[in-house]
């Protein structure tokens, strides 16, 4: 079978690189192993949370530190795919996030904060909308745990919370009566919550416990498929808006955008060939010609593009591979800046890791490039998201806003739009 | 000012021994830790119970205590032991003419020895290399140090001993070249105190010179550094030794869901260097490739070093060389000053018998006419081996429920969750803490009343702890793993900037 | 288990990825999920005696072998694979295991009804015979109905060697051993007829395999050494066929997942690696060798309008991406929906087993949901135990692709 477009890694990047070639009418094929950290991830579309990255406190203009960012920093793949393309990117996320079911709202020119699961906040441009509630505003929060969920405890959440808002925090546990003989995470929790007596439940359960007009500050465990009506029966129930919070993997809100971005592009015909490793490549001088799928016990499934987008993503999900005392790319074999493992032994320090900045380094066309010549190495061959070198999601807060911007627009050239 | 009669110093578990030994024979003591117990070598080493075999060529009155108290340890700390049995491994090419006095020398001090064939160890073992020549079963088992410490403590506290750690000896007050007392200071709170003694036990180990010296003697420690690494899953169901002349990565301990394997042997200054690198790590691999040769493929899960704290009476052997015997240290008779001795050498699977030695020589010095009982009465940890299958499990790598939780603070005031892993094994299997840490943390901050600083500085000591154990091992599986941790910590909760992120908007 | 898969569990983050794509998980909570029951547990079950089993593990009869967590898994870790191996050694109650014991065998069951297929299917639906078959724990629903085994394939022998020589200057005629398996054999041997049709077509030479289990049934159901020694004798077969430059071509989902992936995986049969090498899913082969036996935008033909094409499991698992989808979708159905994101739920025996049987049912909802909203008449799919699932809950027809294609082969032929 041959491809328009042959795209590897089914994160956000790869399926951001998918969306601009439906939007084309091109066909595209999705090459992953597995299914990608998009489903452990919070489901923010954070954009830049911190500049530069060892400031405490949080952008509150992404648009215009991004204007700093490309000045300073040419390298970081912002740079690299340019403010007008991440523009684009982030608006087309928008209106796309609409018609898949799954509505974004935000900005790139406003950051908002989000509490995080331990009471810490955190700086976001793109969110989902049902989430979009300031709590910085809120007068009285409510913080609420679920008894049968070990991932979110409202006390500790709160007793944090309390130190970074100006708002009353109070925190109260729920139980949803959910009798199995196992531990649950916050999938299973949405699961069951899905279940209109279990929301009754929850209903019954806060009804005396959260004042009127309280902001609500609950895990993500409304509902897998029909969050937003749940959301919504809840804060009618109680009078008071409810703001969802990411949890620990498995991510919910990290869910719920994996599947609705899979399911829509698998409607507009894209293919996900999912499970199996690209392990061949072939080429002819400066051309991507082929890759390969190998197949339970050896079998090569081979598929031929006119174009290619590498989006397997950093270490994490093994687009690179950490080996003792220097990093590889996986699939190609591409040339890798700061291939030499710098470990920052502090953990929580906020210079960048050599783990996340290692990369491949791409030019403005995200070509892959020679790094001493800066020579494209492969013309049809373009890469995206955290396989990228020259930053440092975490403490930045750029993953997804990295990933959708050079996705989209590996995209869009791979396409040669 | 407290007051008792002999005050212990080290929490591990020659210290623990001393404690409980002393307990039994009705004299009242205190133990003085500095960290929790059997942070130091206690806790740092491969969880072998030798049966002696290892040491049977060239250590011999050595191997005759390790099979002893091989026997006694098993019978009284069976909750801290696995009793998996050992193997002796030569491979091809390994020398025969140390085959045969090994067997000699394991007959001449009782050691049983069961030759086994190769092929049919294969069928268990499956991992193994297939050129296996000859292969030996010894009565070796895997040993819990953490909770073997912990297990004396108790019995000793239930006797009326008292436990105190995070407690540091900063000195000794010496009237009439004799030891009066020990001046403490509490590492939490920073307070210092005075604990008026008859008698000093300095079962410091590898630190037994530093305490010495706060006594103006002089006492010849040379801190052998040792590395060890953790692969992610039980490669082997039983001890694995090579059968050579004990060297470098040849040992092969399973524990629990994890195996052990090491060690390294490098004199070192500072007995407190805990610090494996990725060379060692790698050199062992190496060796260790030659009975496992898919070993390189396997998880690593961290690496970490001990300090083993031999004792040259001569200046003799140093690192492999230097003898495994340990020594009572009469500083009455050697150095002119009364009411104190020092426990150095040995090994933990000797540890009851340094304990028993000590205790023998503190009774004839405090007139106490009392036997050692420590050979009889069964001891137990203060969790116990067989975990209740619990539906609250907040560690699912290892299965740590809420319930073990409890237990593992229960009598104490402070703690961190280093600690509390050290008991229950939280934090210990494949993840490293990646999501047991938050749940705990939060757990604690409720069941515990904590105040929100408290809770997050348990979670990010504990992060950190276990993220500096993963540095020598940062490839493959356990980069991934960081970077999951890095992507939850600090990307999805933000805590690397929650202490000073007063965000006035 | 090879010893490579052993340590496969090293590989396993805890993302949960896989704990949010499994089927069961999504309508049955009590489930522990994939992750948990794989390698999460596998690390302590390799720290147990012998023989001794988690209490726990008396859940892995919950899981269909579905393999949609393997799929999941962005690191390589087939949790599937520990569930199977330690299936086999978990307690069932005794009636559990007779009636699994039974589904596990259907491929006797089928040769024997098969023998006598009106009765057969008859005493199935017979009152006092549901009884029995609900106390050992079958479920009260539709069964496969059972068709005479007689059926014998006709093969154009004497044209097929006419054509082989006029072909011999495009090159080698293709060698083809068909297998058709259990359902087509004992249920639907039209699927062979067709098979075969379309095969000699595109212009291969083909011989049809004699009725025989690939042995999934018995591996899902935990009886590895029995799967394990039909796998070895079907291995030695095909291997002389391989020898001789055939190719081993099948129709059913499971039997190629078996033959590719499982016999090396989970059974460990010596030179399945060999023999994976040499299978090909029928649409696979046509799509690979680009050797259709038809004219592929042949705009004149009327098209069948509208279908849903579901993609078995066990397809999907096998990486190949949907040759059979994407030849249908360019030559014989206008707009067909493709859709490889749910399980229908039957899994093979498992919506055979009485109390999985509404949880079948419930996974498979959203499926049948997804057909019913795309409000299509008539609904593709591969695996014949998926379409019995299918056709009872959402009262369509449910066609393999075979058929569709040969039918559309034939009308075209009447065409011309």
């Amino acid at each position: 079978m041959r491809y328009d477009l042959v795209i590897i890694g089914a994160g956000l990047a790869g399926m951001s690189a998918a969306l601009a070639a439906v939007k084309m009418n091109k066909q595209a094929v999705v090459l992953s192993k597995g299914l990608g950290s998009l489903y452990s991830s919070s489901g923010y579309i954070d954009l830049l949370g911190y500049y530069p990255t060892t400031e405490m406190k949080p952008v509150l203009n992404p648009a215009r530190a991004l204007d700093v960012l490309v000045e300073e920093k040419p390298d970081h793949p912002y740079s690299l795919v340019g403010k007008e393309a991440i523009r684009e990117a982030f608006t087309d996320f928008l209106s796309i996030s609409r018609e898949i079911g799954l509505a974004y709202s935000g900005t790139l020119d406003e950051n908002i904060l989000m509490p995080t699961a331990a009471g810490a906040l955190i700086p976001t441009c793109l969110y989902p909308e049902t989430t979009g509630k300031k709590i910085t505003e809120a007068p009285v929060i409510t913080v609420v745990g679920i008894e049968e969920l070990a991932d979110f405890y409202p006390d500790y959440a709160a007793d944090n919370l309390r130190h970074r808002l100006k708002g009353e925090v109070k925190s109260v546990w729920a139980s949803l009566n959910i009798k199995v003989k196992r531990e649950l995470n916050s999938f299973d929790i949405a699961l069951a919550l899905e279940n209109f007596h279990v929301q009754e439940a929850l209903i019954k359960e806060l009804e005396n416990k959260v004042p009127r007009n309280s902001l609500i500050v609950i895990p993500a465990v409304l509902g897998v498929q029909n969050w937003q009506q749940v959301t919504k029966t809840i804060e009618k129930a109680l009078n008071c808006d409810v703001l969802e919070v990411p949890t620990l993997p498995p991510s919910v809100m990290g869910y719920r955008l994996a599947e609705k971005l899979q399911q829509h592009l698998k409607h507009k015909g894209v293919d996900f060939i999912t499970g199996h490793p690209v392990t061949h490549v072939k080429c002819s001088g400066r051309q991507r010609l082929e890759v390969g799928i190998s197949l339970g016990s050896g079998k090569l499934k081979k598929i031929q593009g006119d174009s290619f987008v590498l989006a397997t993503g950093g270490i994490l999900n093994e687009g690179l591979l950490a080996c003792p005392g220097s990093i590889k790319e996986s699939v190609f074999d591409l040339p890798i800046v700061n291939d030499l493992l710098h470990v920052d032994r502090d953990f929580f320090s906020l210079k960048a890791q050599g783990l996340s900045l290692a990369g491949v380094a791409v030019n403005s066309n995200m070509q892959p490039i020679d790094i001493k010549s800066g020579q494209t190495i492969y013309e049809n061959l373009r890469a995206a998201g955290a396989t990228l070198a020259g930053y440092d999601p975490f403490i930045e807060k750029s993953g997804n806003g990295v990933a959708l911007a050079s996705g989209y627009k590996a995209g869009k050239l791979a396409i040669g739009a | 000012m407290e007051k008792t009669q002999v005050v212990v110093i080290g929490g591990g578990a020659t210290g623990t021994g001393v404690l409980r030994d002393l307990a039994l024979r009705g004299i009242d003591c205190i133990l003085l830790e500095q960290n929790d117990l059997a942070t130091g070598t206690s806790g740092r080493f491969h969880g072998l119970l030798h049966s002696g075999a290892r040491y049977a060529v060239k250590d011999f009155s050595s191997a005759r205590e390790c099979i002893q108290e091989n026997q006694i340890i098993k019978k009284i700390a069976p909750d801290c032991i696995e009793d998996t049995g050992g193997l002796f491994i030569a491979v091809k090419g390994d020398d025969p003419n140390y085959i045969k006095s090994w067997l000699e020398n394991c007959s001449l001090a009782d050691i049983s020895i069961e030759e086994v064939s190769p092929s049919d160890l294969l069928q268990t073992e499956p991992a193994l290399t297939k050129d296996i020549s000859r292969v030996y079963m010894v009565p070796d088992a895997a040993v819990d140090g953490f909770s073997l410490a912990a297990a004396n403590a108790l019995s000793a506290r239930n006797l009326g001993a008292r436990v105190k750690t995070y407690s540091c000896a900063t000195g000794f007050k010496i009237e009439k070249q004799k030891v009066r007392g020990v001046y403490v200071i509490d590492r939490y709170t920073g307070q210092e105190d005075y604990i008026k003694c008859e008698f000093v036990v300095n079962a410091t180990g590898a630190w037994a010179g530093q305490v010495a010296k706060m006594a103006g003697i002089g006492l010849n420690i040379t801190p052998d550094k040792g590395v060890l690494v953790i692969f992610n899953h039980r490669i082997t169901n039983k001890v694995i030794n090579r059968l050579r002349p004990p060297g470098d990565g040849d040992i092969f301990v399973p524990h629990g869901s994890v195996t052990v394997f090491g060690t390294t042997s490098q004199t070192t200054s500072d007995p407190n260097d805990s610090e494996a690198a990725a060379e060692d790590v790698l050199r062992l691999l190496e060796e260790g490739k030659q009975l496992f040769p898919g070993l390189d493929k396997m998880r690593l899960i961290r690496a970490f070093a001990g300090v083993r704290p031999l004792y040259q009476p001569d200046g003799a052997g140093s690192g492999r060389e230097a003898t495994r015997d340990f020594f009572l240290i009469d500083h009455d008779r050697l150095h002119g000053l009364e009411g104190m001795i020092s426990m150095v050498g040995g090994k933990l699977t000797t540890y009851r018998l340094m304990a028993k030695a000590a205790s023998d020589h503190v009774s004839k010095v405090l007139k106490v006419d009392k036997p050692c009982l420590t050979d009889k009465e069964i001891i137990y940890p203060p969790i116990p081996k067989q975990k209740e299958y619990d539906n609250k499990q907040l560690c699912q790598c290892e299965r740590i429920s809420s319930k073990l939780l409890d237990l593992a603070v229960k009598d104490k005031v402070r703690f961190t969750l280093n600690d509390v892993r050290r008991l229950t094994r939280l934090g210990m299997g494949p993840c490293q803490g990646t999501f047991c840490t938050f749940r705990a943390a939060g757990y604690y901050h409720q069941s515990r009343s904590l105040k929100a600083a408290e809770a997050n500085k348990l979670l990010k000591e504990h992060i950190q702890e276990r993220f500096k154990g993963s540095i020598p091992v940062l490839w493959k599986e356990q980069a991934q793993e960081l970077e999951l941790t890095r992507g939850i910590y600090l990307g999805l909760l933000n805590l690397e900037r929650l202490e000073s992120d007063n965000h006035e908007i | 288990m090879k010893q490579v898969q052993e340590a496969n569990l090293d590989y396993c983050l805890k993302c949960s990825t896989c704990h949010t794509q499994c089927p069961v998980v999504l309508n049955f909570l009590p489930f522990p999920g994939p992750k948990h029951m794989g390698p999460e547990l596998e690390r302590l079950r390799l720290s147990k005696k012998q023989g001794e089993v988690l209490k726990i593990d008396e859940n892995l009869t919950y899981c269909t072998n579905c393999k949609r967590c393997d799929m999941a898994c962005p690191h390589g870790v087939k949790p599937s694979y520990y569930n199977i191996k330690n299936k086999a050694k978990a307690k069932t109650a005794a009636v559990q295991k007779f009636r699994d014991w039974i589904l596990a065998h259907n491929y006797w069951w089928g040769r024997s009804a098969s023998k006598v297929p009106r009765l057969g299917s008859f005493i199935l639906k017979l009152a006092p015979v549901k009884l029995v078959l609900k106390t050992i724990g079958m479920a009260d629903r539709d069964f496969p109905e059972y068709k005479g085994q007689r059926f014998k394939p006709k093969i154009q022998k004497e044209q097929t060697q006419k054509e082989q020589k006029g072909h011999k200057k495009q090159g080698e005629q293709k060698k083809v051993l068909y297998f058709p398996g259990c359902y087509a054999s004992f249920n639907q041997p039209e699927i062979i007829q067709a098979a075969v049709e379309i095969l000699e077509a595109a212009r291969c030479q083909v011989e049809v395999a004699p009725s025989g289990c690939c042995g999934t049934p018995l591996l899902s159901n935990g009886f590895l050494v029995e799967a394990g020694s039909w796998a070895k004798r079907i291995t030695a077969v095909f291997l002389e066929y391989i020898e001789k430059g055939y190719k081993i071509v099948v129709s059913c989902p499971s039997c190629g997942l078996a033959f590719k992936d499982e016999y090396r995986d989970l059974l460990a049969v010596e030179q399945s690696e060999l023999l994976s090498q040499h299978i090909y899913e029928l649409f696979e082969l046509l799509a690979e060798e680009e050797n259709l036996p038809f004219e592929i935008f042949n705009k004149d033909k009327a098209k069948i309008k509208g279908a849903f094409y579901h993609i078995p499991c066990h397809l999907k698992a096998q990486g190949m991406g949907f040759p059979g989808a994407h030849i249908l979708k360019n030559t014989v159905v206008e707009d067909l929906l493709v859709e490889d994101s749910f399980c229908c739920g039957i899994s093979g025996t498992f919506g055979f087993k009485r109390e999985k049987q509404d949880l079948a049912a419930a996974i498979g909802g959203s499926l049948f949901n997804a057909i019913k909203d795309s409000k299509v008449k008539m609904v593709i799919t591969d695996c014949g135990t998926c379409m019995v699932q299918i056709r009872q809950h959402t009262c369509l027809e449910v066609k393999h692709p075979v058929l569709v294609l040969k039918d559309f082969l034939q009308t075209q032929k009447g065409g011309k």
